[in-house]
């Protein structure tokens, strides 16, 4: 360090220590504008964060508030274990919910009048362990029908509620057949021991762990048997995995079977359109369930079981 | 020293923004004052470098002091000052007022222009050189830096540091001649 540099510098900080200070003031106002800054910094990522959350939440109910008539709640059978849509349960007529009729008196009772009627559907909620029957069964007495118009004729009240029952029935009676569904399912539940009667039990092939067909061997064979209950889509999906065709043959493989749609447990009738209707049934805990349901599809003038699942 | 340690706290960093003003405030100012030769905007500068700091102290590493970190700040600061022109800056400013004694000097008025009139050409000097050469000088003037600690503070290799020092301590001689102010 030369002579230059130290007269610089003793000349330089002299003259920079005479004459700039750091005020009192100068440090509060750097404090002030600090705090100002950090507090509108922390107003604006607040602000943003509510901006953002109310854009997402407008964003969310638009659909709602869009359209509001399509937001009717409708109502939904009380039953919890039913995964159908509410849309199909709303136009579930009432009177596909009355109680299985226990005995000829009691439903010749029921037709009786319409007073004795209303008050039997509140007993029938009432009763979980009766089988939902279809409408055409409280259609059966066309006679008892018109007994009770010209006893309704005085009375405007009934007159309409029996109009529009007569309405909802003549309408499921074109497009239910419950005798129908029940042999469908009936076939379903026995489609195991069905495909059964076609294994050799005696022929296991210990390699896949399974027993050969006696006579089939391919999957498509196996379809063709159920086709009469059940559409090929749905032979398939149910089937499928639980075939192996082979060199030697085609081989059903060890494994649990189907659970079975109890028609004499509680179920539920969904309509879901004139051409398909849904079983809907609780099931015990344990390897299938909570529910099984089967959905009936009329195909070319048919119905067949188009979709299982539990 | 202050220690960040103790400052890590949310709720402390405006206790710990005070001590920094309270460390290095001046320092910061006057460096800046000799870089901008403006009283008025290193006021400014100053409290911008330690705003910034406020707003980046949880993000401070401690690679380096907070001395270091806020003069690179501070020159940084500068070097925006530069960067942005503006009218006032072509508007005449004396450097500072002449005839404020702050300290009350025995020496007499005469000396004291004199003395201040030679302090401020070597800062007219200064300013006249390019930035590259400015901050070395400042640094190694007014801080009292070694050219290895200007090289760790700018983050600029030695070498570069100790040939922009003998550059510019040339420069600023030649300049210092040319307005008449020698050094034996």
């Amino acid at each position: 360090m030369d002579n230059f540099d130290n007269g610089i510098k003793r000349e330089l900080k002299n003259h920079v220590h005479q004459n700039i200070h750091f005020t009192e003031n100068e440090r509060e106002k750097i404090l002030e504008s600090a705090v100002k800054k950090q507090q509108k910094y922390v107003a604006i990522k607040l602000l943003t964060v509510t901006a953002f959350t109310l854009a997402v939440f407008t964003l969310l109910a638009i659909p709602f508030f869009a359209n509001p008539e399509d937001n009717i709640i409708h109502k939904i059978s009380s039953l919890p274990f039913s995964d159908k849509e509410p849309d199909s349960k709303g136009e579930l007529p009432d009177s596909l919910f009355e109680r299985k009729k226990k005995d000829n008196n009691q439903h010749s009772e029921n037709d009786n009048s319409e007073s004795e009627k209303n008050e039997n559907a509140v007993t029938q909620d009432e009763e979980p362990n009766k089988e939902i029957d279809m409408p055409e069964n409280h259609n059966n007495s066309e006679k008892d029908q018109e007994k009770n118009q010209d006893e309704s004729e005085n009375n405007p009240i009934t007159n309409e509620t029996n109009v529009e029952d007569s309405a909802n029935n003549e309408a499921n009676q074109e497009n239910v057949n419950k005798e129908i569904f029940h042999e469908l399912i009936k076939k379903f539940n026995n489609m195991d021991a069905q495909i059964s009667n076609l294994v050799d039990s005696t022929n296991y092939a210990h390699n896949v762990g399974g027993y050969y067909f006696k006579e089939l061997t391919k999957k498509e064979e196996v379809y063709n048997h159920l086709l009469s209950y059940l559409t090929h889509e749905e032979a398939e999906g149910l089937w499928s995995y639980r075939l192996v065709e082979s060199e030697n043959g085609l081989i059903e493989l060890s494994m649990d079977g189907h659970p079975d749609f109890y028609l004499d447990q509680p179920y539920i009738i969904n309509k879901i359109n004139d051409t398909k209707f849904e079983y809907v049934q609780e099931m015990e805990p344990g390897l299938f369930g909570p529910i099984i349901s089967l959905t009936f599809t009329k195909i070319d003038d048919q119905w067949l079981i188009s979709n299982v699942s539990y | 020293m202050i220690n960040i340690g103790q400052f890590s706290d949310e709720n402390s960093r405006e206790q710990l923004l005070n001590e920094l003003i309270s460390e290095y405030a001046m320092d910061l100012k006057r460096i800046a004052y000799i870089y901008v030769k403006d009283k008025a905007q290193c006021e400014d500068i100053v409290q911008e470098v330690f705003i910034s700091a406020y707003k980046n102290l949880v993000n401070f590493r401690e690679d380096s002091n907070y001395k270091t970190w806020l003069i690179r700040i501070t020159l940084n600061k500068c070097k925006d000052y530069h960067r942005k022109w503006s009218i006032r800056n072509i508007a005449y400013k004396p450097l500072l007022d002449p005839f404020v004694n702050k300290k009350g000097n025995v020496k007499s008025a005469e000396e004291e222009l004199e003395t201040s009139e030679r302090a401020e050409h070597i800062i007219q000097a200064i300013s006249c050189l390019g930035l590259k050469y400015k901050v070395v000088l400042i640094l190694y003037y007014y801080q009292d830096m070694t050219l290895q600690e200007i090289s760790d503070t700018t983050n600029i290799k030695f070498n570069t540091v100790k040939t922009r020092f003998v550059r510019g301590k040339s420069l600023l001689k030649t300049e210092l001649e040319r307005r008449g102010i020698y050094y034996g």
